[in-house]
């Protein structure tokens, strides 16, 4: 191959560039070829350092030009910072790297350790799962005026909700349930609920307002 | 133009190629295996015993222990030392990989992946940024994860994750090169390497989703290429070190001040005009930065110095009101005892680094820089005694620690090192900074903590966020604490206010009623819709002393009333739309809130 360098830049942009355009498995292997590609151009041994800075830089590059930050832009401000290198290189006759066995060897440790701590952490956040009770007024905004209750526990509760207007409405809200209860309730004034479970007590109140009617 | 202290490290011949193809396969095998145990750890805070420091730091040595030892140890080939420090960083991102596999866990975090993701949306460089406004200045760790977002369609919290596992790793990887070049010994590159991932905020703090950790790339690699350049690299490596240097300006301030500090020892002890170009040309960025498009980075960054130097001072002159070291804490014995013999071990290190140097006679050119970088690092130990000074020392080591690792690396150049020693201070002095770098909640997970940015995430917080971002209409934005703060701002992506002079919403929580003018005139103009009280403020106090932000105006010394929330049910502006275990959500008509104020 004459070209071995922009060849490879030219395959990168159009990789990159499809990686803005679709994205999925071509967008990640856009994003790598993104981190490693123009940066390995410009320093062999500082590829994936000056990468970084080359994506900083042209960040702040399409900023510049545009007043705001593309992707698009900044892959092809990217491809224009390593293809002097690369052009470079081809004239002074440099060959591509080979890839050896202790090259693989190395990236499919790195690889399985690395696989291994992502395949983990896709178990979940080790979270307390604590008990709530949650009242609370559907939407707040007009015209959706319904009460809904969150049982977040092992146990379901008996539930009363009462209103300042005089209704009173026994529900049962299931374990790890949400409730939604829907009430008459009058045209002006203020709204007033109360939620009470055995042991707890919640208050809601709201403004009636034009177009809760 | 350098000298050698010592005699170099004997030839010795490199074992077979099955041998270090085996030696790797242990060390992954032993890197997924201490993963697992990590893993496992964490579940076991939930239990009782307390076997999780155990089976963490058991862990950590399965799988730290081989990689490190191996790096190390004599007639190994560089691409295999490299390829076990590789392995060795990358298992050393793990506890945190782990500790929040799926959200951020600390406050700058929910900051920096606000910022990234908004980027990405809205294509907006230097907005503001409720949580940490200083970073708005700093875009480049958001520019970077912003466009491998774009690029990967990737969630943003996971993009963040993997650049910041590179940067971990290019930072080990710099230390190598860095350490290697200064002693011409690829096992005093290894050494240093591994020593470096030995500082307090490397497997934590510094593998959080933070600007810091992009910029400790930048750093060491730029002041790698000095060390070239002060070697004879020339002009031809200049440009590529202004790039590197200059990408870090626009990443991190204090970070960029440290490797301003760093060129000017590395020009006072190696002069050449190439690096006076660099240096001056970093510089003059670095100032353009401060003054132009950061000015208040000075006043952000100058309370932790300046205010942790003079409480030194007051601590050195009355010989109170320091910290007490490990007050309250609950690791364990072993570990508080680790962080004070790791300060003596690398003290010793040191001292033996200036005996065999000669009082760093024998040091020069660019080494001399470096090993004088390293002594910072000792010079900033007395600061953790002062309340602020310790966040500011904390912060420097993850720079200055690079001169340490140096200063490692020169024992091994002189091949005086037994691997029983090595092991057993590579064990000391990772137990030790670990352990002097974060406190549990930082590290465990467990039960919800009050006031903690890291163990106050809950079930009921995530409903909470799920529910208001159905309901808030856009543009209303949202006041309230902290902890509930970062939740809403993130997993909720709503607009959340920062209380400041200006908007002083902490009125709403600590004052009477009405509100003032100048608060509800400003909530109005920014349309601040919504307060969220969290009610266990009026239980206790928070663990971090503080509601909202670090300068925050007031000091609260018990908790409040409970009738300052239940107030809110009798206001004719106010809504009370949400009432839970520990939250309340306040809607506010404003218009009614700016006519009922006094």
């Amino acid at each position: 191959m004459r070209f071995p360098h922009l060849s490879c830049l030219a395959a990168g942009a159009v990789i990159m560039e499809l990686g803005v355009l679709f994205r999925g498995p071509v967008g990640i292997l856009a994003a790598v070829v993104a981190m490693v590609l123009p940066g390995w151009l410009v320093s062999r041994r500082l590829a994936l350092v000056t990468g970084l800075a080359l994506i900083a830089a042209a960040g702040l590059g399409s900023w510049a030009l545009t007043g705001e930050f593309r992707a698009w832009l900044v892959t092809l401000l990217l491809v224009a910072a390593a293809a002097g290198p690369a052009w470079r290189r081809d004239r002074a006759g440099a060959a591509l790297p080979r890839i050896d066995r202790r090259h693989l060897a190395a990236a499919g440790a790195v690889a399985a350790v690395t696989a291994t701590a992502f395949a983990l952490t896709t178990v979940g956040s080790v979270l307390p799962d604590d008990d709530f009770f949650q009242a609370r007024l559907t939407a707040p905004q007009p015209g959706k005026i319904a009460v809904e209750v969150v049982n977040h526990s092992a146990a379901a509760k008996p539930v009363v909700v009462a209103t300042s207007w005089g209704s009173a409405t026994e529900i049962r809200v299931e374990a790890g349930a949400t409730t939604v209860l829907r009430l008459p309730f009058p045209c002006t004034g203020r709204i007033d609920v109360t939620v009470t479970a055995p042991g707890v007590s919640r208050r809601l109140t709201r403004e009636v307002l034009p177009g809760d009617c | 133009m350098t000298t050698t202290a010592a005699a170099p490290t004997p030839v010795a011949v490199a074992s077979p190629a099955r041998d270090q193809l085996r030696w790797i396969a242990v060390s992954a095998l032993a890197g997924m295996t201490g993963l697992v145990l990590v893993w496992w750890s964490y579940r076991l805070t939930f239990a009782p015993g307390g076997h999780h420091y155990t089976v963490f730091w058991i862990g950590c040595l399965v799988a730290g222990l081989p990689p490190a030892v191996r790096a190390v140890a004599g007639a190994v080939p560089a691409w295999e030392r490299l390829t076990q420090v590789v392995l060795l960083s990358v298992f050393l991102m793990g506890p945190k990989l782990l500790r929040t596999p799926d959200r951020p866990l600390y406050h700058d975090e929910y900051a920096h992946i606000v910022q990234a993701e908004h980027l990405r949306a809205t294509g907006h460089l230097f907005a503001d940024n409720w949580l940490v406004p200083v970073i708005k200045s700093y875009p480049s760790l958001h520019t970077v994860t912003a466009y491998l977002i774009d690029l990967s369609g990737l969630p943003g919290w996971r993009v963040g994750q993997a650049v910041i596992l590179l940067a971990h790793v290019l930072a080990a990887v710099g230390a190598y090169a860095l350490v290697a070049e200064l002693w011409h010994s690829e096992r005093a590159g290894a050494a240093g390497a591994v020593t470096y991932m030995l500082n307090a905020g490397y497997m934590y703090f510094d593998s959080q989703f933070s600007y810091e950790g992009l910029a400790l790339v930048f750093f060491v690699w730029t002041g790698y290429l000095a060390v070239r350049i002060s070697r004879g690299g020339g002009w031809r490596t200049v440009p590529l070190a202004i790039l590197l240097g200059a990408a870090l300006v626009t990443t991190h301030h204090l970070t960029a001040i440290a490797l301003v500090v760093l060129l000017l020892l590395l020009c006072a002890s190696a002069r050449l005009k190439p690096l006076f170009l660099l240096t001056g040309a970093i510089t003059c960025f670095l100032a353009f930065w401060l003054l132009a498009v950061s000015p208040y980075t000075l006043q952000y960054l100058s309370p932790y110095l300046g205010t942790g130097l003079s409480q030194l001072a007051g601590i050195v002159s009355s010989g109170s009101g320091g910290r007490q070291l490990y007050a309250a804490s609950t690791t364990p014995f072993y570990e508080r005892a680790a962080a004070f013999l790791a300060i003596a071990v690398l003290a010793a290190v040191a001292i033996v680094h200036l005996v065999r140097s000669r009082f760093l006679r024998a040091d020069a050119g660019a080494r001399l820089g470096w090993v004088l970088y390293g002594g910072l690092y000792f010079l900033s130990i007395p600061l953790i005694l002062s309340p602020m000074g310790a966040e500011a020392a904390r912060r420097t080591w993850a720079f200055t620690f690079f001169g340490v690792a140096v200063l490692v690396g020169g024992l091994f150049h002189a091949g005086r090192v037994r691997l029983v020693a090595a092991a057993l201070g590579f064990v000391v002095v990772l137990v030790g900074n670990v352990s002097a770098g974060q406190n549990e909640y930082y590290r465990f997970p467990g039960p919800i903590v009050f006031g903690t940015d890291t163990r106050d995430v809950s079930a009921e917080t995530l409903e909470l966020a799920r529910w208001l971002r159905a309901g808030v209409a856009p543009g209303e934005r949202i006041a309230t604490d902290r902890f509930n703060g970062l939740q809403l701002s993130w997993s909720g992506g709503l607009d959340v206010v920062r209380a400041t002079g200006d908007l002083p919403y902490w009125e709403l929580y600590l004052e009477d009623l009405p509100p003032s003018v100048r608060l509800a005139d400003e909530m109005r103009r920014r349309d601040v819709a919504y307060l969220v009280l969290d009610e266990r403020m009026t239980r206790s106090l928070p663990v971090l002393g503080i509601y909202f932000q670090p300068d925050e105006a007031f000091t609260v010394h018990e908790p409040l009333d409970p009738g300052r929330f239940d107030r809110y049910f009798d206001q004719p502006w106010a809504s009370v739309v949400l009432d839970s275990t520990t939250v309340r959500v306040v809607r506010i008509d404003l218009d009614l809130f700016a006519r009922s104020a006094r």
